[in-house]
């Protein structure tokens, strides 16, 4: 098995605290550049595309770092893998100048047909042959690190033969890539699914964790559903918490994709963020922007589970 | 019975969260392998995942058409569901799901047609001004150089907008777009005249405009994109045949033109032929 992903990712950069682009509150997150160290962006709505979006993405190429996070690879569908999608992604990344690239442990599209959603992939053994092959297709095309995020789901699929841990542990490895580990998703499935989330994130190879998500979600009556479109709670902040003092991490990522508040309270999440990274005594992370406590990057070894 | 392969498990994961039909028979095990594969998965959840996947892929169209919402009303979602049957996403970028609806209109609008002969003109304008907006070309201005010889105007033409659509609709649809705006009734017959209309993206702001022409000026902007044309061609080609007998009133009259279009951001430059 390989571990040439491991030494990649010890050239990567350390980013620090980011924020989405969206460019319904594209002006604010410029103004709060002080605030903020780098941004995400969705491919799919640059890939391709003219105009303003074109403008926005130069204009946040000049601010800061920039990172993909994608919606449509469908890495785990039996469609063969869209070449016209890759070399557009591996175009937008060039232009991009992005460190790594990322997208979903899911499928989203079937029989040429793109749901627009990340639908869930069985736990077997058949869905990581398949996707640890296409990830080493993708991960030699666009010539940099790939992470793969864990989803947040609403129903396991029929062929289940491990569990999710096992089952996204198995491919990181025998794919050699690396993990975007979304805490938020983490709590939602261990509510909706009824799993320990600490004993998740302590069963998965954080050694493999480049980048964290970290967003607010929306109760139902019967299910927590991952929106993007609330503050994030304390339980996942708790998470990140317990997460952060274990991984060696180039970046922590808060997620806002719709009903946004005023940006004063999304500077107040990044901060409470930047706060629990800076705060805890294991994180190896190095803050680039965390003012007077900035402290040296810790000589801890990578946690080895 | 051998168990599912990842393929059949995706279509018909796909299918019952896509197709409401599909999804109440596979419940009821008409659609499913067996019920235990029926059981496997969450009725509730695959509705949560429908009704996700709906509300993104309506809302997305809702904006791209507000003037076709708000003239079919509340039977608006039935037609968009209808569409999205027939037409399915099959683009990765969200905003392309709404590319085909001019073509569903013209090819399923049946009563909408009836009741709204100008339903199809609509939807191609509306459609139009995002793929304007989106459209991956980098505008190229130019120079714009005085045209103060004769030499000048035989040696240069117009650069024309790249992204310059022009349309000519049965309708007045800009006129019939501000009614629904406004919130005005209206009633419009097809004119034999046609409305001429320019579609493009300003270089500069990036945003969409629409333009209503007089046949001079869409005669002009046709033949500059034609053909790679001097100022003296247009004159010749597109403003004389259609020009009375003053010759010298029409040569002033294209001038005026061309420096009105350069103004608009229709022509952004001018080039050596």
């Amino acid at each position: 098995m390989s571990n040439q992903f491991l030494t990649l990712k010890n050239k990567l950069p350390d980013l620090g605290i980011g924020f989405g682009l969206r460019r319904e509150i594209a002006d604010e997150t410029f103004e709060a550049k002080d605030k903020i160290d780098f941004l995400e962006f969705a491919p799919e709505n640059y890939m391709e595309v003219g105009g303003n979006a074109k403008a926005l993405l130069e204009r946040a190429a000049e601010a800061f770092p920039l990172i993909s996070h994608g919606l449509c690879l469908s890495i785990g569908s039996t469609d063969d893998l869209n070449n016209d999608y890759l070399k557009a992604l591996k175009k937008t990344l060039d232009q991009a100048n992005c460190a790594w690239a990322s997208d979903h442990l899911c499928f989203a599209s079937f029989n040429g047909v793109y749901v627009q959603d990340l639908l869930p992939l069985p736990f077997s053994k058949e869905a990581i042959e398949h996707v640890v092959k296409r990830i080493k297709t993708v991960q030699d095309y666009i010539e940099r690190p790939f992470l793969l995020e864990n989803i947040s789901y609403y129903t396991s699929l029929p062929g289940a033969e491990m569990n999710e841990w096992q089952f996204i542990s198995e491919i990181l490895e025998k794919a050699d890539c690396g993990l975007l580990l979304d805490v938020n998703n983490v709590y939602v499935n261990s509510v909706n699914h009824g799993f320990d989330p600490e004993r998740f994130v302590d069963q998965i190879p954080l050694e493999r964790v480049v980048q964290i998500h970290i967003a607010g979600h929306k109760k139902s009556k019967k299910t927590i559903i991952d929106t993007h479109g609330a503050p994030v709670v304390q339980a996942v902040y708790d998470l990140l918490e317990y997460t952060i003092g274990r991984v060696d991490v180039k970046g922590v990522m808060l997620e806002r994709d719709q009903n946004f508040p005023n940006f004063d309270e999304i500077i107040v999440e990044l901060e409470k963020i930047r706060n629990i990274c800076d705060s805890n005594p294991g994180s190896k992370m190095d803050l680039k922007k965390c003012g007077t406590s900035k402290k040296a990057k810790s000589d801890v070894q990578a946690v080895s589970i | 019975m051998s168990k599912p392969s990842l393929s059949e498990i995706e279509k018909s994961f796909c299918t019952i969260v896509v197709d409401g039909k599909a999804r109440q028979q596979f419940f009821s095990g008409k659609k499913s392998k067996s019920k235990s594969e029926a059981h496997a998965l969450d009725n509730e959840a695959i509705e949560l995942y429908s009704e996700l996947i709906g509300y993104g892929h309506h809302d997305a169209i809702d904006s791209i058409y507000p003037g076709c919402a708000k003239l079919i009303g509340e039977k608006w979602d039935e037609v968009v569901d209808d569409y999205l049957q027939k037409y399915p996403p099959n683009h990765w970028r969200l905003n392309m799901i709404a590319s085909r609806f001019p073509q569903y209109v013209t090819k399923h609008g049946g009563t909408w047609l009836e009741q709204f002969p100008f339903l199809a003109e609509l939807a191609d304008y509306e459609w139009l001004e995002l793929e304007l907006m989106e459209k991956d070309i980098q505008i190229v201005c130019t120079d714009a150089c005085t045209l103060d010889s004769a030499e000048a105007f035989a040696k240069y033409g117009p650069v024309v907008n790249q992204t310059l659509v022009i349309r000519q609709y049965a309708y007045p649809i800009p006129k019939i777009v501000d009614h629904l705006e406004a919130d005005e009734l209206f009633v419009y017959q097809a004119d034999e005249d046609k409305t001429k209309v320019a579609i493009y993206r300003h270089p500069e702001t990036h945003f969409c405009k629409f333009l209503e022409l007089s046949h001079l000026a869409y005669q002009v902007i046709a033949q500059a994109q034609m053909h790679k044309s001097s100022f003296k061609d247009l004159l010749e080609k597109a403003v004389m045949p259609n020009s009375g007998s003053d010759a010298q009133d029409a040569v002033v009259k294209f001038l005026e033109l061309t420096e009105k279009l350069q103004d608009l951001g229709l022509f952004v430059g001018t080039r050596k032929i």
